[in-house]
């Protein structure tokens, strides 16, 4: 698969494209590309200029890691199935691709719809961001997946919520 | 001015990206270029027929070119689809840079999505625009929503 049809596959929770680039390490380069555009997208969509557009691709590759990071670490050693076996790597390599919604995060551009752009982006990217987890960490259930998401998400908010607190002062 | 009108610009521009989508997918230029080559008993290789598929896109671009002039009154209204694609041109400048700079292959590729669904959003941005200034047969959420902001 190229490039676009693993994004486009990776949008559609085609499961074959996380596989995949689960494998394919060499596909770590084309994940960071996508967290990249669509963090740009991201930026484009809220009016941001050049240095806020830069802000929110450095806070998305920062966010993309410390979230990928917090998911191998809670979905391998708290809540492993047994088959499960990831390395962070793959991790990184899946959620990467899942940020791929986030391109359509552009549509913000147009007045009035940049609010619902970004509402339909953050689920969709929620749902893929699930598959993606489950793929990578081996899992046969879903809510499994689900539960890493959230426990991973919620400890990210609070280490980015304490950053930015000491950043503050 | 009125709908009447421009709905005749979107009509024909409509038509011609369909024409553009075909000659990329099926290299409809190039064939051409061919089979006037053989139609007239041409050196294919020849330095200056050589450029015919060239003067094909050059003459793309020139329909184009009439095309906006003469509605130029109208498009210049929309406002929110110049801003979109103006974005969508500074994408494809970087992707061109991109190219010419050998930076990583997914990033090049990325960008082409990048500015391709950008350009999409502009002909919606026009949609939605020409709904707002009163020009669309039909209205749209976002005209309705724009007079409850009362913008």
């Amino acid at each position: 698969m190229t490039f676009v049809e693993r994004m486009i596959g990776a949008a559609k929770l085609d499961t074959r494209v996380y596989e995949e680039v689960e494998a394919d390490q060499s596909a770590t380069p084309q994940a960071l590309a996508v967290v990249v555009l669509a963090s740009v997208a991201g930026g484009l969509g809220v009016g941001a200029g050049v240095s806020g557009i830069v802000a929110a691709t450095v806070a998305g590759l920062v966010g993309w890691a410390i979230w990928a990071w917090l998911i191998y670490f809670i979905g391998t050693r708290w809540l492993p199935e047994p088959g499960t076996q990831a390395d962070i790597g793959q991790l990184l390599r899946t959620m990467g691709f899942a940020t791929s919604p986030g391109i359509l995060r552009v549509v913000g551009l147009v007045p009035i719809l940049g609010p619902i752009a970004f509402i339909v982006t953050a689920v969709w990217t929620l749902v893929t961001v699930v598959v993606a987890v489950r793929q990578a960490l081996d899992y046969s259930s879903t809510g499994r997946a689900i539960g890493v998401c959230l426990i991973g998400w919620l400890v990210q908010v609070a280490i980015l919520l304490l950053i930015g607190a000491i950043v503050r002062r | 001015m009125g709908p009447g009108r421009f709905a005749r610009f979107w009509r024909v521009a409509a038509v011609g990206f369909v024409w553009l989508g075909c000659d990329d997918l099926f290299t409809l230029h190039e064939r051409i270029d061919r089979g006037v080559h053989v139609l007239l008993g041409w050196d294919p290789d020849d330095p200056v027929t050589d450029h015919l598929d060239d003067l094909i896109v050059a003459a793309y671009g020139l329909v184009a070119l009439m095309l906006a002039f003469r509605y130029r009154v109208e498009l210049a209204r929309l406002t929110w689809m110049h801003l979109v694609l103006g974005i969508a041109f500074g994408l494809f400048t970087v992707m061109v840079v991109a190219d010419f700079l050998h930076w990583p292959k997914a990033l090049e590729d990325g960008l082409k999505v990048l500015a391709g669904t950008t350009i999409l959003v502009g002909f919606l941005a026009a949609r939605l625009q020409l709904a707002v200034l009163g020009l669309a047969r039909r209205p749209t959420f976002v005209a309705y929503a724009y007079a409850w902001r009362g913008q």
